[in-house]
């Protein structure tokens, strides 16, 4: 095979580094550069040799022609002293080194400049005990001119950066000599590592990207001794798999003709054809998987197993739930113990006792400098909720929506632990922001999750293995933003007084405008109503520094208040004040309720005896759809199901009446399966009442909905444009 | 061109990353500064040691201190901390060899203090032009010292924007003949950016480190060394003929190569040690296809010198630097080249950087300033004139005729001169071709329900006019009732002209360039109707700003609305700030006024 030549140079090339490593450093660098590129750049690839570009991509930025992807993995063993001794032993390594080729045609000037300069690190070196990754960078340009003219990028061209601690980290860069609209660029990475004790970094390739492919190629030789897993996802194709003479795995695997992703609403880890490869070398100290203790090559293998490893790999967690909050929080103990009693006296339910300890471990988390991470925090909440008794709940391992669904996990490093209560009204997972132990997080509605079982339950029920269960989708109405607003004119401008009330994931917008104080005092409303008399640690010195950080944090918050009143609105605005009258943690009160007030311009306009107001532009910021965006093939992934909700109380000026015509030119009603969006407006008692609601039904809708969701969208933005006659 | 000049605030724009905001809590209660002019055997330097003392006033904190350095300034002592240093570009720089080093240091609760100290070497005085006096945190006290051999009599520091009551100036001179000035500073502010502020040289205090270069000439004379650079370009006719195409005229020449150079060599600022002050050969700007300032001017002088057309070189300060070479020549003077062609009693100031400037028009980049024009036998300081806001102008035009369904149809005409262009083209050409007439419409249509019709758009390059035409509709400028309608005829495109918020200003505003912006809309009434009273409309002015409003009607069924914008004076005073807010208010809401059309009544 002609990509075999290339990869047996490039270890020979390695070698080569190796031997030279005591000469020049600068030297050996350029002359292992240029090799590399001498032996990219000689390999026959004909789909590197395409100039012609389908008429169909003539309004695109720029078009990759060819996308080659190599990866070539070798286990090796080396000696080296252990830590702090003498004593010599084996070291299980790795050699080998990633190639990305791509052949681009450059379209526009914006296409231009995207792929006129290039920055990357050359060298790589991460120790870690008698563990390292030492990794060299080469890149390769090539010009091709309209003419078929081919002008090589001299290793010379890079400008060389040191940098860092030490200067031991190390850049190139590089502003492509010669590169102009209608020419094509020859581009190449190459990775050459060296890994000791660890793992290869895992490898994502996306089948499909901002610009079309014209052809994908995926390339990988893997050395029989290593383990290989691979999971190919939403509708990738297939590796090809043969052995070569050395007994190694060789994967192949192409795709042509790959339309760009559309802008808007689509999630490429959900929709673009993917493929996640792993490469483990079982012998090295890190830790491996037990599914990769076998070596050899599994392709798409059992999620069973990969699940399994999960379940496996959290048996190594140190945790304990109670003396966690109680080491960051004082009486974090007590309040477990109350909470119990309560719950055994009845007092509460132990849905309540539940959330109680939820928002318990993480206030603890918060207030502490400790790494949240999923499987502790899951594990010492399952230590706090067997500790109640009568609470029934269970483990499950779920996915977030930047990974691939449970059912098909490739990695057990992808996975997420949760408890779910055995009624099924909470699942709760590691909090991701300052939410309510009823809410769920945006990055898990409607995954796929399943149980936890113990192996010996799993033997005698198989079936269980095969069951999965879904996340919540949510409702519109849980993921509620509604917007009130009094508003009043002064002059032409109308001072407005806006309280917001967010649920669900449209809190996750607003996150920034809440200080540590408010989180904290907050969570101690909420803890301490059980008597526990929760308080943070630390004494009277570190209390005061607290309360002064808290001082400057308020005053930073006006400011994050001020920007959201700019985006809120187009008309210039003059921000007044704005307070969060609540957090949200409490599942009694799970809304996040904010309060501001300003003055917008340009709200009133004068009209002959009577007046107008920009009505329209109490409606927030709507999206806009472009031409391109019109014509849609592809499935539409939105972040949530959300319900916007705008209610207007606007006090007309003295003097001023509006009529049914006026009121009815505001009301509109667009309803179909995406949504709806809707108007009401009626007059009462010299002030008139508008109701906007937009909704969005799902977060997944077919393409077949496209122009459903569309009308909605359109609706919206021309709303904004409303306007509302005041006659005398 | 490279500005290879100490600057706290340059480093200030760097760091940014590491603080977006400056928090009161922690201030430098102790900074010493010493800079000391050193004969050494490689020639004069200067040396100097920058000590702060960091302290937490209410709370725990964390500080980054930090320091710049290049291949001209060299870092020989860091202590403090554990120093780590990254390449730092400034924006729209492709390279350059300025490196920060820096560190973080916990302040771990209030009352506590961190000191740290960077010693630096000026290897070449020449680029030790200007000292910025502010730092990221309020300073209690700072005490700046500059340490002078006899000899150095030339050197004097002239300070700009100092506020006034925090600084003392003492002038020793020692026995024998050396000085020391110093400087000390109480209580000064830290130093922030603000939205459309003035260049920091305006706005901050400064110290000018001025007489290295005693005159323009020497100056000059250093600046030479640099610029001669081989201009030999192979096959250079074959290239020429091929770029004028048959073109004989002079201006036609201009034209063509100036155009070619704007447009076929991509700006890329390149600024490595030597290369920061000398242009590229032509030969290789050619090949690489791109070019800094320097190259893509020297390349454009060749190419004109070789077709017969008097060209030089020249170095500028862009209005960024608040002086001109001949008030202080210094290397700070400068920050960009262009090519200077003599045109009979005038000069024309050809910036290839800048691929949307025609031959005869300045940037308001350079405006006001003096370019030192290379010539082969010395130089020439020549002054850039200042021209007003007639020579950049964004006038359009809008049609309408009334509907009987309520929306406005017709046609947009706009025109673009001077500065405008690169306004509107640069951002044209920098967006994906897929969606480039979705941004066209965006940016001409007068509001956001405005539909432009496409597939008639025109944009057209004449002389120094662009020009942008399309049939439009409007669908929501109509308010109808049963006695009449509304129109609004105002224009959603005032993003230039806007309230300022105060809350936190402490500068000057300032405006993009000199202008006149006008949008002129005409309605022809239906067949019976009847323009009621038009609104009164009203000229306003503020500062260097003067915003119209007028309403006419020609003849009884045509009615028209014109709004102006005339920026004269790009700079609205801070002192002068509530008025600008009260004069924009008021010219919205003259332009926000309806036009009445009035049913007729039957006869």
């Amino acid at each position: 095979m002609k990509t075999s030549r290339l990869l047996s140079l490039f270890i020979l090339l390695s070698s080569f580094a190796v031997f030279s490593a005591k000469a020049d450093e600068a030297e050996d660098y350029r002359i292992f550069a240029d090799e590399v590129k001498s032996a990219v750049y000689s390999t026959e690839m004909p789909e590197f040799e395409v100039r012609e570009i389908p008429e169909k991509y003539a309004d695109a930025s720029a078009v990759f022609v060819a996308i080659y992807h190599e990866l070539n993995a070798r286990k090796k063993t080396g000696f080296g002293h252990l830590p702090g001794t003498i004593r010599f032993s084996a070291k299980a390594r790795v050699e080998g080194g990633e190639l990305c080729r791509m052949l681009i045609y450059i379209n526009d000037k914006a296409g231009l400049e995207k792929f006129s300069e290039f920055d990357f690190a050359t060298d790589m070196k991460k120790k870690m005990s008698n563990a390292h990754r030492k990794q060299r960078h080469v890149m390769g340009v090539r010009v091709i001119k309209p003419d078929g003219t081919i002008n090589d990028v001299n290793t010379d061209e890079f400008v060389e950066v040191e940098e860092g601690k030490k200067n031991k980290e190390k850049r190139r860069k590089l502003a492509v000599p010669g590169l102009e609209v209608g020419d094509m660029i020859d581009v190449f990475f190459y990775t050459e590592h060296k890994l000791q004790n660890v793992h290869l970094e895992p490898m994502t390739y996306y089948l499909r990207d901002i610009y079309p492919i014209m052809n994908y190629h995926v390339h990988a030789v893997v050395d029989d001794n290593l383990t290989t897993q691979y999971r190919t996802l939403n509708g990738a194709p297939d590796f090809a798999v043969s052995r070569d003479d050395d007994k190694n795995y060789v994967l192949d695997m192409t795709a042509q003709d790959i339309a760009a992703e559309p802008r808007l609403w689509y999630s490429s880890d959900e929709q673009s054809p993917l493929v996640k490869l792993y490469v483990y070398n079982r012998r090295s100290d890190a830790y491996t998987p037990n599914s990769a203790r076998k070596d050899g090559l599994q392709q798409n293998p059992d999620p069973k197993e990969i699940k399994k490893d999960f379940w496996l790999g959290r048996d190594y967690i140190f945790h304990n739930g109670q003396n966690f909050a109680n080491y960051y929080l004082k009486n974090g103990a007590k309040a477990v113990k109350e909470i119990s009693k309560q719950l055994k006296k009845g007092e509460i339910d132990s849905v309540a006792a539940a959330d109680y300890l939820y928002n318990l471990l993480t206030l603890a988390y918060f207030v502490s400098d400790e790494n949240l991470y999923h499987m502790r925090f899951g594990l010492q909440l399952n230590d706090l909720l067997r500790g109640l008794g009568k609470v029934k709940y269970y483990d499950f391992v779920s996915t977030d929506n930047e990974e691939e669904a449970v059912d098909e996990l490739a990695s057990m490093f992808n996975a997420e632990a949760g408890i779910c209560l055995l009624d099924g009204k909470r699942h709760y997972l590691t909090p991701r922001a300052i939410i309510s132990p009823s809410e769920l997080h945006g990055d898990f509605i409607g995954r796929k999750y399943q149980s936890y079982h113990t192996d010996k339950y799993i033997k005698q029920h198989p079936e269980v293995d095969t069951i999965y269960r879904t996340l919540p989708e949510t409702s519109p109405e849980q993921n509620r933003n509604v917007s009130e607003m009094k508003v009043r004119t002064d002059g032409t401008s109308a001072v407005i007084d806006r309280r917001e009330s967010r649920t669900g994931v449209t809190k996750l917008g607003v996150q920034h405008l809440l200080t540590a104080e408010d989180i904290v005092n907050a969570y101690l409303s909420y803890l301490n109503r059980s008597g526990a008399e929760i308080s943070l640690k630390g004494n009277n010195k570190k209390a005061a520094d607290r309360q002064e950080r808290y001082n400057s944090e308020r005053q930073e918050q006006q400011d994050a208040f001020k920007q959201e009143v700019e985006d809120s609105h187009k008309n210039q605005t003059e921000f007044i004040s704005g307070k969060v009258e609540q957090v949200g943690i409490d599942p009694d009160a799970p809304e996040l309720i904010y309060n501001v007030s300003y003055k917008m311009d340009g709200f009133v306009k004068q009209a002959g005896k009577n007046k107008i107001m920009s009505v329209g532009s109490l409606l927030g910021g709507q999206t806009e759809l472009l031409t391109a965006d019109r014509e849609r093939n592809d499935d539409i992934v939105l972040s949530s199901p959300r319900e916007f909700v705008v209610r207007a109380n606007i006090e007309l000026p003295a003097g001023y009446h509006v009529s049914e015509k006026a009121l009815d030119a505001l009301r509109r009603e667009v309803k179909n399966e995406a949504g709806l969006f809707t108007v009401t407006a009626e007059a009462k008692d010299g002030h008139v009442i508008i109701e906007i609601t937009k909704r969005y039904n799902h977060r997944h809708e077919p393409a077949g909905l496209w122009r459903e969701l569309t009308e909605i969208v359109d609706a919206a933005s021309a709303w904004q444009s409303s306007t509302l006659l005041l006659e005398q | 061109m490279k500005k290879k000049i100490i600057s706290i605030i340059s480093m200030l724009s760097v760091i940014a990353g590491f603080a977006d905001r400056l928090p009161d809590n922690v201030v430098i209660s102790d900074a010493a500064e010493e800079y000391t002019f050193e004969q050494t055997r490689d020639g004069l330097v200067v040396k100097t040691v920058e000590k702060s003392k960091y302290e937490a006033t209410r709370h725990s904190d964390k500080v980054v201190p930090h320091v710049f350095y290049n291949n001209v300034i060299s870092l020989d002592k860091v202590s403090g901390g554990k120093p780590d240093r990254r390449n730092v570009n400034a924006p729209n720089v492709f390279h350059d060899d300025s490196y920060i080093c820096y560190f973080p240091v916990e302040l771990k609760e209030k009352g506590a203090t961190a000191k740290t100290e960077f010693r630096r070497t000026f290897k070449d005085p020449a680029y030790f032009t200007r000292l910025s006096v502010l730092d990221m945190y309020p300073v209690n006290e700072k005490v700046l010292k500059f340490r002078l051999p006899a000899y150095l009599t030339n050197i004097e520091f002239i300070e700009k924007n100092f506020p006034q009551d925090c600084f003392v100036r003492d002038n020793e001179i020692h026995p024998d003949g050396s000085r020391t000035v110093t400087y000390t500073f109480t209580n000064l502010p830290a130093s922030k950016t603000e939205k459309r502020e003035p260049p920091v040289q305006a706005c901050e205090p400064i110290i000018y480190v001025q007489g290295y270069f005693p005159d323009v000439d020497s100056l000059y004379r250093y600046h030479k060394r640099l610029v001669d650079v081989d201009t030999v370009i192979p096959d250079v006719n074959a290239l020429l003929a091929e770029i004028l195409d048959g073109a004989t005229e002079r201006d036609a020449k201009i034209d063509r190569l100036l155009d070619f150079v704007g447009k076929r060599i991509r700006y890329v600022a390149f600024e490595e040690g030597e290369a920061g002050y000398r242009p590229d050969n032509p030969a290789e700007v050619l090949r690489k296809r791109f070019g800094d300032c320097k190259g893509m001017a020297l390349l454009l002088k060749t190419l004109l010198n070789r077709v017969g057309v008097e060209a030089y070189i020249g170095a500028v300060g862009t209005r960024s630097i608040p002086y001109k070479i001949s008030e202080m020549p210094s290397l700070g003077a400068t920050n960009h080249m262009i090519c200077v062609v003599p045109d009979g009693d005038r000069h024309l100031f050809l910036d290839a950087t800048n691929e949307y400037n025609s031959a005869g028009h300045i940037s308001y980049s350079i405006q006001g300033k003096d370019v030192m024009m290379f010539k082969d036998d010395g130089f020439e300081l020549i002054d850039v004139p200042r021209l007003g806001a007639e020579v950049s102008t964004d006038l359009a035009i809008y049609s309408y005729r009334l509907n009987s369904d309520g929306t406005l149809t017709g046609s947009l005409s706009q025109q673009l001169r001077g500065d405008m262009i690169p306004f509107y083209k640069a951002r044209i050409d920098g967006a994906n071709k897929k969606y480039q007439d979705d941004l066209i419409e965006r940016m001409i249509r007068p509001r956001r329900q405005s539909d432009i019709n496409r597939n008639s758009l025109k944009l057209e390059s004449c002389g120094e006019v662009f020009s942008i035409s399309a049939p439009l509709t409007d669908a929501s400028a109509a308010t109808v009732t049963d006695n009449a309608i509304y129109i609004d005829l105002n224009t959603a495109d005032n993003s230039i002209i806007e309230r300022i918020d105060t809350s936190d200003r402490t500068k000057d505003y300032v405006l993009p360039f000199p202008c006149i912006i006008e949008r002129r809309s005409e309605l022809t009434a239906p067949d019976g109707m009847t323009v009621g009273e038009l609104p009164e409309g009203g000229t306003y002015s503020c500062a260097g700003v003067e915003l119209s409003c007028k309403f006419d009607k020609s003849n009884p069924s045509v009615v028209t609305m014109t709004k102006t914008v005339k920026i004269n004076d790009v700079i609205i005073p801070f002192a002068e700030i509530p008025q600008w807010n009260t004069t924009v208010a008021a010219w919205n809401d003259a332009c926000d006024q309806q036009i009445e059309l009035l049913f007729k009544k039957m006869q």
